[in-house]
């Protein structure tokens, strides 16, 4: 669901199906990438308290934010609204408190 | 593995519009201590939001002025404006350093006359000063600058009744090539209406004319238009002086110089875009050198500086209070300090720093005071790094008129407190209680809880 994006290292983000573009902090690019690399969202606070100096409540209401507004700048497939099993969705990041 | 430093995670869309023809890139300031002292040090001792003044920058600001004034012009005498700001601490600095005060109501003479200041020694300013203010100005000697005809009946007759002849100055207004061009105080001397109220004042008998007063603007960017000003301040001074004998002993050119502080619709920062004091120093001193004075009657150029004294030499410290993300996308802040506090929120673009850095992506950001009200806005947009709430923000420069025109509105106005020259720390202004609100208020019994 992620094929269109294309995040380079040094967080610049290119949406080939928008043709935005965007630039994303250190812990944004990290996020991303999970996200790209098919990590749950429930999963992504205890691997941003894994690699950065962040603890686990604050990661968690971190990564909420975050989500929301990937959710928010569409750069998520449309279909995966609807779908709450998809692990990229804000929709099954519930863990954090919901993002609705 | 070791972890790595934190920054909140952060995702910016790139926007395209006009690029910036100053081509100035964003870039990180903060401002951990202000004149040596640590800012969150302050905040633990005296809470948020905090007024914050520097004893070593009104003294500094002081001195360029006098001595790009003095150096040009030999007779040269600075009142403070205390409207700008007339916090005790900070007029007594003002007149410790030589300046007189300039007034503009009963209650702003009382607080000189209470700081010493004599009568003599104070610029009487305004559209409306109350009969009994008047008698006690006139008996006192203080600089009345007559604003209107009705102002002048009533100042002829108290000296009419007093059996003297008293002193006077007029306030007039002119073009002088910009805009707005503030015509509602004092005489016209374009229309000829100034020249006519010296003349009637004159024939009276009773009043003599010692001053020509104009303030011709606020935060005037145009040196020249004060040089236009004194040009035709000093031919008016002439022309009384050929028709009715009358010697013009000061022209007092007002106020209006622009601090380095910037205007919404200025393009460039103000600390780039303001002139230099200098620059209205020789405006001003060139056009009164050569108007033409005889050398034993060269008048005495006042100024009543205000904005461009004090501004930089005050500060805002505050706290986040939340984040927020807008509808539209537009991060936003909530603040400790609102319009109530930062009135001239609504014209200048303020600074805002953070006290601390920690890294991070700067965004555009929207700074919300901490008023329940729409207009409540600090910033409308200002690059920030991501802040937690708790942290600590500087807002500059805020000295001029902040506090003067502080509002009791929803919530209770902060303590101010003076840095001194060797960083002592004084509260000048204690923070209010509810009986500051409160207290003058009456409940009829009929209403008592």
């Amino acid at each position: 669901m992620y094929e269109h994006l294309a995040l380079s290292d040094n967080g610049f983000l290119f949406d080939t199906r928008s043709g935005a573009t965007y630039s994303l902090s250190r812990t944004g690019t990290f996020l991303l990438r999970e996200l790209m690399r098919g990590t749950h969202p429930s999963d992504l606070a205890a691997r941003l308290t894994d690699a950065f100096e962040v603890d686990l409540p604050a990661a968690a209401r971190d990564c909420e934010q975050f989500l929301f507004r990937v959710k928010d700048l569409a750069l998520l497939d449309e279909a995966s609204d609807d779908d709450d099993d998809d692990p990229g969705s804000p929709r099954a990041a519930e863990p954090f408190g919901g993002v609705r | 593995m070791s972890r790595q430093p934190y920054d909140k995670p952060t995702i910016l869309k790139h926007a395209t519009g006009l690029a910036n023809k100053f081509g100035r890139g964003p870039s990180r300031k903060s401002l951990e201590r202000i004149d040596g002292v640590k800012v969150t040090e302050l905040i633990e001792r005296f809470g948020s939001p905090l007024f914050v003044f520097s004893e070593h920058r009104l003294r500094q600001k002081y001195r360029e002025a006098y001595r790009a004034f003095s150096l040009r012009y030999p007779k040269v005498q600075f009142s403070w404006s205390y409207k700008t700001n007339y916090l005790d601490a900070v007029c007594r600095i003002f007149h410790q350093e030589g300046a007189w005060a300039e007034v503009v109501s009963e209650i702003e003479y009382e607080m000189a006359r209470r700081l010493g200041i004599p009568g003599e020694h104070i610029l009487f300013n305004g559209p409306y000063k109350p009969e009994p203010a008047l008698r006690t100005a006139i008996a006192e000697g203080s600089k009345l600058h007559l604003d209107h005809y009705e102002e002048l009946y009533t100042v002829e007759r108290l000296a009419r009744e007093a059996g003297r002849v008293v002193p006077v100055s007029i306030r007039i207004n002119m073009d002088t090539g910009i805009h707005p061009r503030w015509d509602r105080f004092g005489f016209n001397l374009d229309n000829g209406e100034a020249l006519d109220a010296i003349r009637r004042l004159h024939a009276g008998g009773h009043l003599v004319l010692e001053g020509i007063h104009s303030h011709i603007g606020t935060f005037v960017l145009d040196p020249e238009a004060y040089g236009r000003a004194a040009a035709k301040m000093a031919e008016l001074a002439l022309t009384v002086r050929r028709e009715t004998g009358m010697v013009v002993k000061y022209l007092d050119v007002g106020g209006g110089f622009a601090s380095r502080s910037t205007l919404h619709s200025q393009y460039a920062p103000g600390a780039d875009g303001s002139p230099p004091i200098d620059d209205y120093a020789e405006a001003i001193t060139s056009a009164l050198l050569g108007a033409g004075f005889p050398q034993n009657e060269m008048p005495t150029l006042m100024l009543e500086t205000g904005r461009a004294l004090i501004d930089d030499a005050g500060f805002m410290v505050t706290r986040v209070v939340g984040n927020k993300r807008l509808a539209n996308g537009t991060r936003a802040l909530i603040v400790d300090a609102g319009v109530n506090v930062l009135f001239t929120s609504f014209w200048y673009r303020h600074d805002v720093l953070p006290v601390l850095d920690r890294g991070g992506m700067l965004e555009e950001t929207v700074i919300y005071g901490p008023l329940c009200m729409n207009i409540d806005v600090v910033r409308p947009s200002v690059l920030l790094p991501p802040l937690e709430a708790g942290d600590a923000l500087v807002i500059r420069p805020v000295g001029a008129y902040n506090l003067t025109q502080s509002m009791q509105f929803i919530r209770l106005r902060p303590a101010a407190i003076l840095i001194g020259e060797n960083q002592e720390v004084d509260v000048v202004r204690r923070a209010e209680v509810l009986d500051d609100l409160k207290g003058p208020e009456l409940l009829p019994a009929r209403l008592a809880p």
